[in-house]
């Protein structure tokens, strides 16, 4: 039992002494305080930013969570979201009803408000159920009969599985199952409100509960006791872990075991751990067949140092590397701004604007082939922008494609055309989640117009946008497509980029390794970016 | 309003014009008399593409039929296997998850369309040379990792609460898949299924090195009369119109759920 990894959890050897220990030995309590004391500072340190993702802004805390607990907040109720106790702890307790003891508030005792995403080795938390609700304190309310028996039926269930196989079974209670200490599971073993019970440990930390005598933890019988232990009621609540170690070795099918890989050793057994790696199975076959595969294949191609002489000889590569900075550069950036623009333009709530979005999505809709070749041949002679500028302005159009800046121009234009569409529903998606109270706050503060979008939503929005415009110049560098069909590479290959390039070494001259090599050759400007791109994808997860 | 003005001319410019020579009752060389409205607006061209009349029209519907395939193995895959490896990193956390999400899109360190040269060798290598099939592991291959990544964000807005009390009562993690994971994300699931949809189905690249002309699919033979100026171009121009139909059609039968996503993450804020 001790020392066993049980839910990745490690029981600490010093909280077994308190297993043999009877309720009024203060000494050996005194002996397990210390270590408990210093879990209580780390805890209290967790415990901050517990209570800062518990008071944010958010939804209101539920009466009743999904199992039937009750939240009960204990200190003074603020806004129904927020709750405080005197020294500003937060003081929801999560009240399943198990007539155990009754509660005493402000004893400034450490709580978890919802049950957050906390790894299971973290003993220092708050009294543990024991029966797999890891973080959420002792649950006694007086106030819900009502959850009796669905609470009841649960405990029981859980006693009877965690005891099957134990030493107990011979003196079997009514419902054939024992707790840990010998007696029966079931209710009828449950000491009644306020009355110290050491007996019965299938209830949940009833005795750890009554080694927190003096500690703080409020108990009718010892009223008395609270003010002054409140110093050390921070560190005392530990000792309701003393039944836990035991409990906890049981197997409960709660959830998927394990919280993350915080604790370092697997965190999935069995069955979970077969699926879950069935699961991951099929990409990962994908991502070696397909991805490292024709990578490695690349990267050993392009390894040629003469390649790269012979490309820099080329009468196409340079140019061809700076059209790609352009088409890069400009298109990616004239894009991001415009859809930043046109998410604020969008999120107005008229009809006629979601029938705007809905025709502005067709553009990203359209196969890249056919509308650039409709971009292509509605640039020719007497073609339909011809058609225009002779309607509106009287003149004649340029022969567009003859000219080396004309044809990178009307690429980056059709490719702002294509992909625009996409990032502006992005962008109005990210608005969309805003939530309009800091709006309301920046207009009681004054920001209007253009002091709304710099100094609201702009910022929020900052780490999206980074995000993205590295993301669309990873995209845009390899846009094959839209250079191809839209001018072809321009008059004698000179609007080339590095994409159509490659295509063209390899399958109109016959060198592929030279096409491989002048594809593989932007590569010492992707990688940073890509690499960029994932920290801050990692470090930024819930905000895209 | 003259924003909305603008955008829609700006739309739809490149598209009126597909109509316009679309309804061009001439076949043969397009004369472009600087019209800004067809004179004389004709079907013919539809009836050509339809009745595969026209020069490099013969195999349309077959092509059609092609890129229909492509399209739909390419959206099927992408969900189902981007839907479990999600499942298996995210609601599952699987130890070092972290690390496939951040492998995956790794993929996307080098752009499509340099690996062409590689992917037209291992395709042979692999014996799926002139396969369909080829196309759509290229496709899948390049549209799974957003896929995971726009699952994993999306479920991240779901409580675990969900998945234990499925745990509790039981459910082994299959059960959880697909009772609770897979309802619950449904519009991500759309809007995964539309952009894997819209990759495949628009690829001009990658059908046109992994497959001959007898596989091929339309968006590549649109594509090639680029360069020839003696196509019927109302024909070809019908045919891009009559390409573009179903990806507008499924755009409009899922629109309830991409809205959805857009407006869920709205009310959640």
């Amino acid at each position: 039992m001790i020392g066993e990894p049980v839910f990745g959890v490690i029981a600490d050897p010093s909280l077994a002494t308190i297993l043999d220990e009877k309720d009024d030995d203060r000494e050996g309590r005194d002996a397990v305080a210390r270590p408990l004391a210093q879990r209580a500072d780390q805890d209290h340190r967790r415990e901050i930013s517990t209570r800062d993702r518990f008071n944010s802004v958010g939804p209101k805390r539920a009466a009743t969570d999904a199992i039937g607990n009750r939240n009960l907040c204990l200190g003074e109720e603020i806004d129904g979201r927020n709750c405080r106790s005197g020294d500003d702890q937060p003081l929801v307790l999560k009240i399943p009803d198990l007539h155990v003891a009754k509660p005493i508030a402000g004893a400034g005792n450490h709580i978890r408000g919802e049950r957050e995403q906390k790894p299971l080795s973290d003993f220092s938390g708050p009294l543990f159920n024991g029966l797999g609700e890891p973080g959420t304190l002792l649950k006694f309310d007086p106030q819900a009969p009502q959850q009796h028996n669905r609470r009841r039926k649960f405990d029981n269930a859980v006693c009877a599985k965690r005891n099957q196989g134990k030493v107990a079974r011979e003196n079997a209670g009514a419902d054939g199952y024992r707790g840990l200490d010998g007696h029966p599971c079931g209710r009828e073993s449950f000491q009644p409100e306020g009355v110290a019970n050491e007996t019965n440990s299938c209830s949940i930390g009833i005795k750890g509960h009554h080694q927190l005598l003096g500690s703080g933890w409020p108990v009718v019988k010892e009223s008395g006791d609270q003010p002054e232990s409140v110093p050390e009621s921070q560190g005392d609540e530990k000792p309701g872990m003393s039944s836990t170690p035991q409990l906890l070795a049981v197997e409960t099918p709660v959830s998927f075991k394990g919280r993350g890989d915080r604790t370092g050793t697997a965190n999935l057994r069995g069955a979970d751990l077969r699926w879950a790696i069935a699961f991951v199975l099929p990409y990962a076959a994908v991502f070696f067949v397909f991805v490292v595969y024709p990578f490695g294949y690349a990267l050993w191609t392009a390894s040629k140092p003469s390649l790269y002489a012979d490309l820099i000889a080329d009468r196409l590569y340079l140019p061809a590397l700076l059209n790609t900075l352009l088409f890069v550069g400009l298109g990616v950036n004239v894009k991001m701004f415009l859809a930043l623009l046109l998410s604020g333009f969008f999120m107005r709530r008229r009809w006629w604007i979601k029938v705007l979005l809905s025709i502005f999505i067709v553009p990203w809709v359209i196969a890249a082939a056919q509308a650039c070749v409709s971009f292509h041949w509605m640039l020719q002679q007497e073609g339909l922008v011809d058609g225009i500028l002779s309607t509106l302005f009287g003149i004649d159009g340029p022969i567009w494609f003859n000219d080396r800046w004309l044809g990178i121009g009307w690429n980056i234009i059709a490719y702002i055309w294509k992909w625009m569409p996409f990032w502006t529903v992005i962008f109005l998606a990210a608005r969309m989640r805003i939530p309009r109270e800091i709006y309301d706050a920046a207009e009681v503060d004054g920001a209007t117009g253009i002091r709304h979008f710099i100094h609201v939503t702009f910022p929020l929005l900052a780490n999206l946008y980074l995000l993205c415009t590295l993301l669309s110049t990873l995209w845009t560098v390899g846009d094959f497509t839209t250079v191809y069909l839209v001018s072809g590479g321009g008059p004698a290959g000179a609007t080339n980029v590095l994409a159509t390039l490659g295509f063209h070494y390899a399958f109109d001259e016959s060198k592929p390794a030279l096409g491989v090599a002048a594809a593989m050759s932007s590569l010492p400007a992707l990688i940073p970016i890509a690499i960029v791109l994932v920290r801050r994808v990692q470090t930024s997860e819930a905000h895209l | 309003m003259a924003l909305g003005a603008v955008i829609l001319i700006w739309s739809l410019a490149p598209i009126y014009n597909m109509f316009l020579i679309a309804l061009d009752p001439e076949e043969g060389e397009i004369e472009f008399d600087g019209n800004l409205w067809p004179p004389e607006p004709s079907l013919e061209g539809f009836r050509a593409v339809v009745m595969q009349q026209a020069r490099y029209l013969e195999n349309f519907w077959q092509q059609f039929g092609n890129s229909l395939f492509i399209g739909l193995m390419t959206m099927a895959l992408t969900v189902l296997i981007g839907s479990m490896a999600s499942f298996a990193v995210s609601r599952m956390r699987l130890t070092k998850g972290s690390l496939l999400t951040n492998t995956a899109l790794l993929t996307y360190a080098i752009p499509a369309s340099f690996l062409i040269v590689p992917y037209f060798r291992i395709m042979h290598s692999y014996g799926l040379s002139d396969n369909l099939w080829a196309v759509i592991a290229a496709q899948v291959t390049f549209a799974t990792p957003f896929a995971i990544l726009i699952l994993q964000l999306y479920a991240s807005l779901i409580p675990f609460e969900l998945d234990d009390s499925a745990r509790v009562d039981g459910a082994s993690a299959a059960q959880v898949y697909l009772r609770i994971y897979l309802p619950l994300m449904t519009p991500a699931l759309a809007v995964v299924a539309v952009y894997a949809l819209m990759l495949a189905w628009n690829d001009y690249l990658y059908p046109a090195v992994l497959l001959a002309v007898r596989n091929m699919t339309v968006a590549v033979t649109q594509g090639q009369l680029f360069s020839d100026t003696d196509a019927a171009w109302n024909a070809m121009m019908a045919a891009a119109i009559i390409y573009v139909l179903p990806p507008i059609a499924l755009l409009v039968a899922l629109r309830r759920y991409v809205v959805a996503s857009l407006t869920m993450t709205g009310a959640e804020a």
